[in-house]
């Protein structure tokens, strides 16, 4: 028995952390997802043609965790079974975790078409074949048999209209996942209008960096070497928005964690929690120390930034660095108690409900999703096609203008520029 | 990038291959743990955090204890954990009206009338789940107030303190003290024969060296303290009365029946209210009803006035407040008195009136002793005595109504008036009416009766009330004297309808007492006690004791219960007069004038904390062994000798000392500013685990009997034989240890023992159910109601868990009807028992209904299953009042009324009368009076205190925020107001150049400016010129605000508890009376011993 009467407070029965770790990991795809497709759209959208080479990858690897997410709050959720009571019972539009699974929805369609589109060149190209394969392929182009080059110009103007579509969704998506957690009045760290725009920024980090490891362990498993164009490119991106995710952690910073500058239990919570509390060491070490700090610190190093290792080094940091951020905003901002006696403290339970097992148990169906939509999309054939065939009317001309007269050159010259220039 | 898969080689076939098992493999494992939930369905899972309605959440009504109040609670439980504290519909202080006795539980937790608790009162929930509540016992391991402790077992803490040794031998510098335990004190049952002291036997036994005190413990609780305290032999059981409010307590008691407290006006129908530093609708109790019920009053039309040194929430809905000078309300009331008497605006036929009998006749429900004779000769062996019918000339008193005096002294004295007509002495008792003013009127000469000079009760009142003029009131109150004019004619303005009432305000000051009798003697000029709208005593409490005939368990009485006990003088000298003490006797027999006393005497009792600390440091009268500490805190309580972590102010140094305290034990649920100085400290109950028993203020009129019990089950941890620790259980421990009666086997008179406590509070809860003085209006009359039905089964069920941990508490037909009483929390008479039926009283009574049960329209689209509607809920009251029959005609009195007993309202009471100072040896007034603010030896405080140097006033008052030491741990209250401040009027700010938010250093004249308390100013409106006040409730250094050290493991504290600012340390010591070896105590009223909160001059200073 303790001396003190703080086991009420510590075991859970007077107040407890409802989310749990797969709630930390919920976030953590779904920025994952924003992140990829918005890596995907890069090519799309914005003309990167260097990152031509993983955009159909990036989308593979989008959809299959966007199917993935789900299963977090599902296994998280004491009944799934109850589910379906989302659209069963008039949550819709009341809830605002309700009208998630709208979004969720679209989300799913856009991308479903956007396959669709992405594929369907490469699916009529197969589909002329013979085997499973081609019959595959002739299902999956919708019975479109059109390979004229001005069947790719449409395709391609749908994929810059259904990715910018698709940017939008992703921002909600993911921004809506901030916006919920800003909107809890009730937990005074959660509540701030940073958190959506915190997210989202964080989600786009991590979704670049998550694609430069998987691209680097896609490209190790064909044996082959990692085009430093897509790898300098992905790296620049990366720690453009890694400055912004900087910059946005320290406005979060000094707007919380100086009492001067913010409300009475915000500034109690960060400091009993995240300055000096149990979450000190994964919120001033793991997220900004590993997440941000280093990232830099490792860039700003030439031979680890031009080496596709040093670059997955700082890929990964990034990535725990995101995942420590779920982690802080999740966890830590339940441990500030309601009824603010003391701390609500909680262990992560290695295996059984809510556990690290399940967590990894999603990852797991997430990379069975992957492996199922990179052998039923024929993805490499499509990266052969926009790279081999790089003709494509209307894209061709920029993108050349970008793409061969400055290609890695001006990647070089931009990742090395003003800031970095002095330090080399 | 180009493949062909049919093309794959077999060792990039296997590496797919387990790529794919692998993740599937992983995926499996990974979902297995909620993968099954997805088809089928658990059942119900529901959320901790549940309303009352929902299926399981159990209600349990008990009274709520954040401030002296005693509201009614509604504790809603889910699995053990309490989540929501709200007002329980049937207690007449938390709902208006208050939900009809028969109500089904079921029903009343539906209640759709409001039934509310304050902020304080929600928060309760933060005091009962505080992080740092003691749950198991502690043993200090350093120097007292070292910090350092050890976890006991509660066995040997029993053992320990029962059988003494060389205790703290681990301890440098007492290694080889032997301390003193119960049993050496108690020594087989010698202990209470032996004298404690050879020379003065008249000081008690030995087991006087035990000295219990108490703080928060109310009805049922004491009375176990007290049973315990009989039992062992000691007259040392100390309430906090003195530094709570003895003034306002005693001003009452003798002003009445030396009994009857406290009186408060009838709110429902008053038309003028006086109140005198009451801080009602913020402090006041019980803050939520007066609150309630005076805004409605005032809404229908009630006037009132507030005389505050500072404008709290009372003054909002006031039509005057009057900003008083500290010390000054007894010269406003006196001034009042001066002018009523002088401009005949008093009731000369009620005051007339010298019996019972003669105010019956007079149809009027009280009477006063204003016509008795007092013997007025100095001389005389009778003295300041009223003239008693043998001294008269009239043969032996007689009996019947005419008692008057103190109601609790063994020998009433009987009263003799003047006859109007014949001018010759008739006994009080048969006469029908005597003369106010023998001599004429507005003369206060003696007249003589049987050779004897006396004056009329009456002559002596104005008398005193001359003193001053009215110029001469107004300067001292600091107002003018057109305003004493103004509020004299106002309150005499409204026949019985108009009501002066009190507080702390006029009480905590030395002149303090004679400020409540004027008071008192305000209400008594106009006749008001007992009437609709007057001054009224309410309907009490149940027998809960169960001392009347016919209750199941008399627990005042117990088998073997040692005779005598306790005897003896107190510590603190409370209940002795001096005049009978050995000291006295030896002085006389020397031959040396008795006067002073080496430290006062206080005869009219009351709990004396003050003089007790300061008795035990004196070793006088003698020297005490075990000091006991139950539920208080008077290092940060106390004011002048404590309320800072200062180890030089008087009650550190005591505490200190183990040569003065040779053991202390204390109880407490968080380690307090005082438990920190224990030896031991036992973890107690929080007021939601703990039994009770207390009563309403009369501020509700009807009989109302709370009950507290634990709505949760303890977080205390339980002893080797399981029983949950708590301050009950310690002292039937250590009885069963010693052998004492009434504890064990055996322990009570109707059988049965007592081994938990459980098994003496369901026996009270039994008396409460079978008492048979509760009342109904039936058929236009009122008719006692016997005891309560059995309880549903429904409502059986609630206490199923107590029925089969305690089966043998009480007996199988008892159970049900004690059932009855805990579903309700308690017993409440029904709203309309108030008034005796009259077409006023009904009238009133659906007006009032009709006020507080309204439609909000919410009714008709929420409704609750098994819910009544408003409409329903007023049509009961009107059924059940017979509000629809023709009104019988009854007197617009009270059914309460304090007329009842017998005893005259006291113009001048003869037990004060003829007491002494015990420092000068003079007369106390009998009367009300006005004294300048002085000290113990009488030097007038003006003359002390430099006005230069001094030039502030130091007050102090509650806020609806914090109300005492525990609400620190309530942090949905400090979050409203996370600190205090020093409170400074514009214009003293102006004056002295302070603004809000600067750090100021406060000191006086016993509190060096190095000493100086610091905190920060706020310059508020609404105060007094020349006063600065602070809020109660912070400043606290322990009670979870510092680290201590248990176990050798540090815990830290919360800073939120150590915040500014609390400034009882520079309450100023009254250096008058200093002993010998440097102990003094804070200013004492030297009438009642109560303390002076708000008569010191204090200095600030920037810093």
């Amino acid at each position: 028995m303790h001396l003190f009467a703080d086991m009420g407070l510590q075991g859970g029965s007077l107040e407890s952390v409802y989310w749990g770790i797969l709630i930390v990991t919920y976030p953590f795809i779904s920025g994952l997802v924003a992140g990829s497709f918005v890596v995907s759209s890069l090519s799309h959208v914005f003309h990167q043609h260097h990152l031509d080479e993983i955009a159909p990858l990036a989308l593979i690897v989008s959809f299959a965790l966007l199917l993935a997410a789900p299963l977090t709050v599902l296994a998280d959720s004491r009944q799934p079974v109850n589910a379906f009571e989302l659209f069963t019972r008039p949550h819709i539009p009341w809830s605002p975790l309700a009208d998630f699974t709208v979004i969720w929805l679209s989300y799913v369609i856009l991308m479903l078409i956007e396959t669709y589109f992405a594929f369907r060149y490469v699916n009529v190209d197969m589909a002329g074949g013979v085997g499973w394969r081609a019959k595959l392929a002739r299902v999956m182009s919708l019975g479109s048999r059109d390979a004229s080059e001005e069947s790719r110009r449409r395709d391609a103007k749908v994929l810059v209209f259904l990715s910018a579509i698709g940017i939008l969704l992703a921002f909600l998506f993911h921004g809506y996942i901030g916006f919920v957690f800003g909107a809890v009045k009730a937990r005074a760290i959660w509540s701030t209008a940073l958190m959506p725009v915190l997210f989202i920024v964080s989600a786009i980090v991590s979704g670049i960096a998550f694609m430069y490891l998987v691209y680097l362990a896609v490209v190790r498993f064909y044996r082959e070497k990692p085009d430093s164009n897509v790898t300098c490119t992905l790296l620049t991106w990366l720690m453009g928005f890694l400055l912004l995710d900087a910059y946005l952690d320290a406005v979060d910073l000094v707007t919380s964690g100086v009492s001067a500058y913010t409300q009475g239990p915000v500034d109690k919570g960060v400091s009993a929690i995240f300055l000096h509390g149990p979450h000190a060491f994964k919120y001033l070490v793991i997220q900004l120390g590993v997440g941000i700090v280093v990232p830099f610190l490792l860039f700003l190093v030439p031979r680890i930034r031009h080496t596709p290792f040093g670059g997955g080094v700082v890929a990964l940091c990034v990535v725990v660095g995101v995942y420590a951020m779920r982690y802080n905003v999740v966890l830590g901002g339940q441990m500030e108690s309601k009824i603010s006696q003391g701390l609500v403290n909680m262990t992560v339970p290695l295996t059984g409900f809510d556990s690290v097992q399940t967590v990894i148990g999603v990852f797991g169906v997430a990379f069975l999703l992957f492996l199922f939509f990179s052998w039923l999309l024929p993805w490499r054939q499509a990266v052969s096609i926009a790279i081999g065939t790089s003709d494509i009317p209307g894209q061709h001309d920029h993108s050349d203008a970008e793409d061969s007269t400055n290609s890695k050159p001006v990647d070089e010259e931009a990742l090395t520029a003003s800031t970095f220039e002095g330090k080399e | 990038m180009d493949e062909n898969p049919h093309t794959l080689t077999r060792r990039a076939f296997l590496g797919r291959a387990a790529m794919v098992g692998g993740g599937a493999v992983v995926a499996g494992w990974g979902v297995s743990p909620w993968a099954g939930d997805v088809f089928h369905r658990r059942g119900i899972f529901v959320y901790p955090d549940r309303p009352a309605t929902f299926t399981r959440v159990r209600t349990t009504y008990s009274v709520c204890k954040q401030c002296g109040s005693d509201c009614g609670l509604a504790a809603d439980v889910f699995s053990g954990v309490l989540q929501k504290l709200d007002g329980n519909p049937f207690h007449p202080a938390s709902t208006e009206p208050h939900a009809r006795y028969t109500t089904p539980a079921a029903t009343a937790k539906v209640w759709s009338n409001p039934h509310s608790l304050c902020n304080r009162g929600q928060a309760g929930r933060q005091t009962l789940y505080d992080p740092y509540r003691l749950t198991l016992p502690l043993k200090r391991r350093g120097k007292r107030g070292s910090g350092s402790w050890e976890v006991i077992s509660w066995e040997q803490l029993i053992k320990e303190v029962v059988s003494g040794g060389l205790l703290f031998s681990n301890v440098s510098g007492e290694e080889t003290r032997h301390v003193e335990g119960f049993a050496d004190l108690y020594d087989g049952g010698r202990g209470q024969t032996e004298p404690i002291d050879s020379s003065d036997p008249g000081l008690g036994p030995k087991t006087n060296g035990l000295v219990m005190y108490y703080g928060m413990a109310e009805n049922g609780q004491t009375d176990f303290l007290s049973r315990f305290a009989t039992s062992f032999g000691t007259v040392n059981l100390e309430a906090a009365d003195a530094i709570c409010d003895l003034n306002r307590m005693l001003g009452t008691m003798l002003s009445l029946d030396g009994m009857t407290d406290p009186m408060k006006p009838d709110l429902a129908n008053a038309s003028y209210l006086l109140y005198f530093g009451s801080n009602v609708m913020t402090g006041g109790f019980p803050m939520q009803a007066i609150g309630r019920k005076l805004v409605a009053a005032a809404s229908r039309g009630l006037k009132y006035t507030v005389v505050e040194v500072r404008a709290g929430n009372s003054s909002m809905h006031s039509d005057r407040t009057v900003y008083v000078n500290p010390g000054g309300d007894g010269a406003i009331a006196m001034g009042m008195v001066r002018w009523i008497i002088e401009h005949n605006a008093f009731d000369s036929d009620y005051l007339s009136l010298p019996s019972l009998q003669a105010a019956g006749t007079a149809n009027v429900p009280t009477f006063t002793n204003a016509s008795w004779l007092v013997v007025s000769d100095p001389k005389h062996p009778s003295y300041g005595s009223f003239l008693d019918p043998t001294l008269a000339g009239l043969g032996s008193p007689m009996g019947g109504s005419g008692t008057g005096g103190m109601g609790n002294q063994p020998s009433a004295p009987q009263g003799v008036v003047l006859d109007p007509k014949t001018h010759m002495p008739v006994s009080a008792a048969t006469a029908s009416v005597g003369e106010l003013w023998p001599t004429g009127v507005l003369s206060t000469k003696a007249t003589k009766v049987n050779g004897i000079a006396c004056q009329t009760s009456f002559q002596l009142l104005y008398d005193a009330a001359t003193a001053y003029s009215l110029e001469e009131y107004a300067a001292e109150a600091g107002v003018s004297s057109e305003l004493i004019t103004d509020l004299a004619r106002e309150f005499t303005s409204h026949g019985h309808t108009a009501v002066a009432d009190f507080g702390r305000g006029p009480a905590m000051h030395t002149n303090g007492f004679y400020a409540c009798r004027a008071i008192m003697t305000l209400n008594f000029l106009i006749g008001n006690i007992d009437w609709m709208g007057g001054y009224v005593v309410g309907g009490g409490t149940a027998d809960y004791i169960g001392a009347n005939t016919g209750a199941p368990y008399n627990l005042g009485a117990w088998p073997k219960q040692p005779n005598n006990q306790p005897t003896g003088v107190a510590i603190s000298r409370s209940g002795s007069a001096y005049e009978s003490s050995g000291e006295y006797a030896a002085k006389q027999k020397a031959g040396k004038n008795p006067y002073p006393a080496q430290r006062p005497w206080f005869p009219f009792g009351g709990g004396q904390w003050p003089e007790m600390f300061a008795g035990i440091y004196s070793g006088y009268p003698y020297q005490a062994k075990i000091l006991f500490q139950h539920a208080a805190n008077p290092s940060w309580s106390a004011p002048a000798i404590a309320g800072a972590n200062d180890p030089s102010l008087p009650w550190q140094r005591l505490i200190s000392d183990v040569t003065k305290v040779p053991l202390f034990i204390a109880t407490d649920i968080v380690l307090s500013e005082s438990a920190s100085y224990a030896d031991y400290v036992l973890p107690d109950t929080s007021y939601l685990e703990s039994w009770e028993f207390p009563g309403v203020w009369p501020v509700v009129p009807t009989k109302a009997q709370g009950i507290r019990q634990p709505v949760v089950e303890p977080l205390t941890g339980r002893t080797a034989s399981g029983k949950q620790m708590s301050i009950e259980q310690f002292l039937i421990d250590v009885a069963k240890a010693l052998g004492l009666s009434g504890f064990g086997q055996n322990a009570f008179s109707e059988g049965g023992s007592l081994d938990t406590r459980e098994d003496y509070y369901l026996k009270m809860a039994a008396n409460v159910a079978y008492d048979s003085t509760f009342q109904a209006w039936k058929g236009g009359k009122l008719a006692t109601l016997g005891p309560v039905p059995d309880a549903s089964a429904a409502e059986l069920s609630l206490i199923s868990q107590l029925k089969k941990a305690y089966p043998q508490a009480v007996t199988a037909t008892q159970w049900p009807k004690v059932a009855y009483v805990l579903a309700r929390g308690g017993r409440f008479e029904d709203y309309e028992v108030a008034y005796l039926p009259n077409s006023a009283s009904q009238e009133r009574l659906i007006q009032i209904v009709n006020d507080f049960v309204m439609d909000t329209g919410v009714e008709r689209w929420a409704h609750v299953q098994g819910q009544l509607t408003p409409a329903d809920i007023r049509n009961s009251f009107a059924a059940a009042a017979h509000l629809q029959y023709p009104p019988p005609s009854n007197p617009q009195w009270m059914t309460y009324q304090y007329g009842q007993g017998g005893v005259a309202c006291q113009i001048y009471n003869q037990a004060v009368g003829t007491a002494r100072n015990p420092v000068s040896g003079a007369m106390f007034s009998g009367t009300a009076r006005y004294e300048k603010l002085h000290d113990l030896a009488g030097n007038l405080l003006d003359d002390l205190d430099s006005k230069t140097k001094f030039p502030l006033l130091l007050s102090t008052h509650k806020t609806t925020v914090l109300s005492h030491s525990q609400s620190i741990a309530d942090p949905w209250l400090t979050e409203l107001m996370p600190e205090s401040f020093i409170e400074v009027c514009a214009i003293d700010a102006a004056r002295f150049g302070l603004h809000s938010g600067d750090q100021v250093r406060v000191w006086s004249p016993t509190l060096s400016r190095e000493k100086g308390i610091i905190g920060r100013v706020r310059v508020v409106n609404g105060q007094r010129v020349g006063v600065i006040g602070f809020p109660h409730g912070y400043g606290h250094w322990q009670a979870g605000a510092s680290v201590v050290t248990i176990d050798g493991r540090s815990q830290p504290g919360d800073p939120a508890r150590l915040v500014p600012v609390r400034l009882n340390a520079a309450m100023r010591l009254d250096d008058s009376l200093v002993g010998s070896e440097g102990y003094a105590v804070g200013l004492l009223d030297v009438v009642t011993g109560c303390q002076a909160y708000f008569d010191t001059r204090v200095r600030v200073e920037k810093v």
